[in-house]
C-alpha cells in the first residue's frame, strides 16, 4: 500500500457525496488497502442492515388521538395566542397589519378564486373501489346547467353519475369503475363557476382501482323517513339476489329542477332543508346550530341531448338513480329511460341547480325533504335489502346531527354510533356527514383469522376483509351460492381453518386476501346485533354490541369499543 | 410510475399545503394520511420503543398543525416534518440524560410490524432478533449521529435534506454521518465482545 488511507472518505464516497477527484483517489487506494476496503464493506453493511429494519406500524388510536389533541389545542389557543400576540407586539403589530390588509384591499383580485381540489380518492391513490365516489371541491359554486364535459375529462372513459351537493361547491361522480385500472382525470380549465368564471388551469390526477366493492357512503335515494314525503307503502321490494351492480352508462344526465311535483319527482339527489333552529336537539347533546343558506336542491334527470336545457322543467322525465343501478335492469324493474336507450347519440351530461324557491318542502316540518321515488323504475340500483327496509328504525324527524363545522347534517347518529360520532372530532371531521339512517343487518357472520377478520352483510350480499395489522379493509361483493363448492381445496396446518362457503370464496380467488388474513383461527359464526350507517367519507359498521368500526373511505379502519 | 405522475403528486401536495395553511383540516389530514407511518417509523427508530414512537408522533403532527399558518409557501413538508419530529426527539432524549438512562427492559418487546411470514418460523425468528440488535446499536449512538443515520439509511434523505432537518451544512452532514458510521461499528463491535464474553 503506498496511498494514505482514505478513511475520512470512505463514508462521502458510499453515499456519492465526493468530488471526482477524490472518487479517483478513494478508488486507487481501495486496489491496495484491504484494510479501508474491508471498512467500506462495514459501511456498505451497517447501511444496509438500518436500511432493512420493518416499519413499524402506527397504534390505531394515533390518528384519533392527534387530531383529539388538536381540537383541545385549537380551543385553548384561540384567545391565547391572538391576546399574547397583541400584548407582545402591541401598537407595531396592529400598524402592521392594517398596511397588510390595507394592500390586500387594493391588490386583491377583483373576485373570489375559483379553483377545484379533489377531496377523494387523493392523488396517487390505489385500491379505490370500484363503486367509490370521486369527490371534488370548488371554491366556489358551480355554474348551472352545464355540460359535464366541460368541467371533467376521464381516462379512460367510464360511466359517470354527476352531482352536486354542499351548495353546489362539490362535484361527486358516482362511477361503475373497471377493477385495476389506472384512472386520470382532469377537473378541465373551463369549469364555470357560478359568477361566470373559468376555473383558469386545469387540475389533473390519478388513482387506481381495485377489484372490489366498498360500502355504500351516499345513498341519497334511499327511502325516505316516514315523515318525510311519503312512500308508497305497496312500494315493492327489490328481490334479495340482485346481481352486483354494474353501471350502463347513463345517455345524458342533468340535474334538473322540479317544480312542485303533483306526483313525487322521481329522484332527489340532496334536497337541503330549511334552517335548523326549530330542529329539536337530541338528548344530550347541544343544539344543532343554525344552518345558513341551504343549499339548493336539485334532481338527476336522464334527458336527450339536444335538449338538455330544455329538461331543466322536465320533471317528468324518468329518473335513474344516481348510485349505481344493476346491470340488466329487467322490466319489472322499469329501467330508465336512460338506460333503455344506451345508444343515444353524444350524450352529454349537463348540470342544473333547482332554483330557489322551487323546493318540494310540502311538508311544514323541518329535517330532510329527500323525496320519494315515485316508483321502483329508480329505485333498482338502491337494492334496499329487506333487511334495511324492514328493519331500519322509523325515525322521527331526524335531530341535526353536529358536524365539524358546526352545521347540521341531514340524518343522525343512534345509539353507539352516535356516541363514537359525537365523542370524536377526529372522526367526525374525517367521516363528515351521515348520508342515510343507521342500517340493522339481520343475516350475518364473522371469522376470526391470525391477521385479521372476516364479516358477512348477508343483506347485501358483501363481504368485509378487515386486515388488523395494517388496519385497512376491504369490501367484496359475496358470489358464493347454494351449489357452490363449500370448502377450499387447502390444508390449514394443524390448529387452524380454512374458510369455507363465501369467505373461503372470496379467500380462495384473492391471493391478497390470504396473504394479509393468513389462516382462520376459528369457523364462522353468527355476528349479532350488526348495524351499518353511511358517512360522507366512509361509514361505520357495528359486529356487536360493543364494538364499532369506523370505515374511511380511504381504506383505513380503526376500531372503537364503546363501553 | 411516470414522472409525469410523480410531478403531479408533487403539484397536488403544494395545493394540500395552501389549503391546509388556511386552517383547512381536511387538507391537513390528507398530509397527516400521507406522512403518519413515515413520520412514526422515523421515531421508532430514533426511540427504539412504540410508547415513545406514539407520543412523539403525535405531537410532531400536532405541532405542525399549530403552526402550519406561519410557514411559507414553498414548504418541503417532508423535510419540516422530520425536523419537527427530530426535534421533539432530541429533546427528550437530551432531557433522559440529564435524568436518567432507561434500562434495557423498556425497549418495546412487541413492536406493532410488518405481519410475519406464517409459514417461515425460524426466518422470522432471525429477522426478529436481527431487528432488536440494530435497533439496539442505533439506540446506543449519540441522538446527533443516529439522527443522521437514520435519516439517510433509513429514511433515504440526501444530504441536502438532512442539512435542512438539522438545521447545518451539507459538509457538517458528511462529517456527521463519517463520524455516526464510525461509532455504530466501534458500537457494533463492542456488543459483539460483550455477547462473547457472556457466552464463555
Amino acid at each position: 500500500m503506498n496511498s494514505p488511507h482514505v478513511r475520512a472518505l470512505l463514508s462521502a464516497y458510499l453515499d456519492g457525496e465526493v468530488t471526482p477527484a477524490e472518487h479517483a483517489q478513494v478508488e486507487r487506494h481501495l486496489v491496495s488497502c484491504p484494510e479501508c476496503t474491508r471498512i467500506l464493506a462495514e459501511y456498505r453493511d451497517l447501511g444496509s442492515q438500518v436500511r432493512t429494519l420493518s416499519r413499524p406500524l402506527p397504534p390505531a388510536t394515533l390518528h384519533r388521538d392527534v387530531w383529539t389533541a388538536i381540537e383541545a389545542r385549537e380551543g385553548r389557543s384561540a384567545w391565547g395566542t391572538s391576546l399574547a400576540g397583541l400584548l407582545r407586539y402591541g401598537a407595531v403589530t396592529a400598524v402592521l397589519a392594517l398596511a397588510v390588509i390595507g394592500a390586500w384591499l387594493l391588490l386583491r383580485p377583483a373576485g373570489p378564486q375559483f379553483a377545484a381540489q379533489p377531496r377523494y380518492p387523493l392523488p396517487g391513490q390505489s385500491g379505490v373501489a370500484r363503486n367509490s365516489s370521486v369527490d371534488i371541491e370548488f371554491t366556489r359554486p358551480l355554474a348551472t346547467p352545464q355540460p359535464i364535459d366541460q368541467i371533467i375529462q376521464l381516462a379512460p372513459t367510464a360511466p359517470i353519475t354527476p352531482t352536486l351537493v354542499h351548495g353546489g361547491d362539490t362535484l361527486l361522480l358516482q362511477g361503475d369503475w373497471a377493477a385495476n385500472t389506472l384512472y386520470t382525470i382532469t377537473v378541465l380549465s373551463s369549469t364555470l363557476s357560478a359568477e361566470g368564471k373559468t376555473l383558469g388551469h386545469a387540475v389533473t390526477w390519478q388513482f387506481t382501482t381495485g377489484d372490489f366493492l366498498n360500502t355504500p357512503t351516499a345513498t341519497p335515494t334511499e327511502t325516505p323517513n316516514p315523515t318525510d314525503t311519503p312512500v308508497p307503502t305497496d312500494t315493492p321490494l327489490p328481490p334479495t339476489d340482485t346481481p352486483p351492480p354494474t353501471l350502463p352508462p347513463p345517455t345524458v344526465v342533468a340535474l334538473v329542477p322540479t317544480s312542485p311535483p303533483v306526483v313525487p319527482p322521481a329522484t332527489v339527489t340532496r334536497a337541503a332543508g330549511p334552517p335548523a333552529p326549530t330542529l329539536p336537539p337530541t338528548a344530550g347533546r347541544p343544539p344543532a346550530p343554525t344552518a345558513t343558506a341551504p343549499p339548493a336542491p336539485f334532481t338527476v334527470t336522464p334527458v336527450p341531448a339536444a335538449s338538455a336545457t330544455a329538461a331543466a322543467s322536465a320533471t317528468s322525465a324518468v329518473v335513474p338513480s344516481p348510485t349505481p343501478p344493476p346491470a340488466s335492469p329487467t322490466a319489472s324493474h322499469g329501467p330508465p329511460t336512460a338506460t333503455a336507450e344506451p345508444a343515444t347519440a353524444t350524450p352529454t351530461p349537463v348540470i342544473a341547480h333547482m332554483p330557489p324557491g322551487t323546493t318540494p318542502t310540502a311538508s311544514p316540518t323541518p329535517g330532510p325533504q329527500e323525496t320519494a321515488t315515485s316508483e321502483p323504475i329508480s329505485t333498482p340500483g338502491l337494492t334496499p335489502s329487506p333487511g334495511a327496509t324492514s328493519t331500519a328504525p322509523p325515525e322521527g324527524t331526524p335531530t341535526a346531527t353536529r358536524t365539524p363545522g358546526g352545521s347540521a347534517c341531514q340524518y343522525t347518529t343512534q345509539g353507539n354510533f352516535d356516541r363514537v360520532y359525537q365523542d370524536s372530532y377526529a372522526i367526525r371531521s374525517v367521516l363528515g356527514c351521515p348520508t342515510n339512517t343507521e342500517r340493522a343487518i339481520v343475516t350475518t357472520a364473522i371469522e376470526p383469522f391470525q391477521y385479521g377478520f372476516m364479516f358477512w352483510d348477508g343483506d347485501q350480499k358483501q363481504i368485509y376483509v378487515f386486515d388488523t395489522s395494517q388496519m385497512v379493509y376491504f369490501v367484496y361483493a359475496d358470489t358464493w351460492v347454494t351449489g357452490d363448492p363449500s370448502g377450499g381445496t387447502a390444508t390449514p396446518p394443524a390448529g387452524y381453518y380454512a374458510p369455507v362457503r363465501g369467505f373461503g370464496k372470496v379467500w380462495q380467488e384473492h391471493n391478497d386476501v390470504q396473504t394479509r388474513l393468513g389462516w382462520a383461527t376459528a369457523p364462522e359464526t353468527g355476528a349479532g346485533a350488526a348495524a351499518v350507517q353511511a358517512f360522507e367519507r366512509g361509514s361505520m359498521l357495528r359486529t356487536d354490541s360493543q364494538a364499532v368500526r369506523v370505515l374511511y373511505a380511504n381504506g383505513a379502519w380503526e376500531n372503537v369499543t364503546v363501553r | 410510475m411516470a414522472e409525469g405522475f410523480a410531478i403531479s403528486v408533487a403539484l397536488d401536495e403544494t395545493n394540500w399545503i395552501a389549503r391546509a395553511r388556511q386552517g383547512d383540516a381536511a387538507a391537513f389530514e390528507a398530509i397527516y394520511q400521507r406522512y403518519e407511518r413515515r413520520i412514526y417509523s422515523f421515531v421508532y427508530r430514533m426511540m427504539g420503543n412504540a410508547e415513545d414512537a406514539s407520543d412523539l408522533t403525535q405531537d410532531t403532527f400536532v405541532k405542525a398543525y399549530l403552526a402550519l399558518p406561519r410557514t411559507t409557501p414553498d414548504l418541503n413538508v417532508s423535510a419540516w416534518l422530520h425536523r419537527i419530529a427530530s426535534n421533539a426527539c432530541l429533546d427528550v432524549l437530551r432531557r433522559r440524560r440529564i435524568v436518567q438512562w432507561l434500562p434495557w427492559e423498556v425497549f418495546d418487546t412487541n413492536p406493532a410490524l410488518e405481519p410475519a411470514a406464517p409459514d417461515d418460523p425460524a426466518g422470522n425468528y432471525l429477522r426478529r432478533e436481527t431487528e432488536l440488535e440494530v435497533q439496539r446499536i442505533l439506540t446506543l449512538l449519540s441522538p446527533k449521529h443516529r439522527t443522521a443515520l437514520v435519516l439517510k439509511e433509513y429514511q433515504g434523505l440526501s444530504c441536502d435534506e438532512i442539512a435542512a432537518v438539522m438545521g447545518t451544512s451539507r459538509s457538517a452532514v458528511k462529517s456527521l454521518l463519517f463520524r455516526a458510521r464510525e461509532e455504530f461499528r466501534q458500537v457494533s463491535e463492542r456488543e459483539q465482545q460483550k455477547g462473547k464474553a457472556a457466552h464463555v
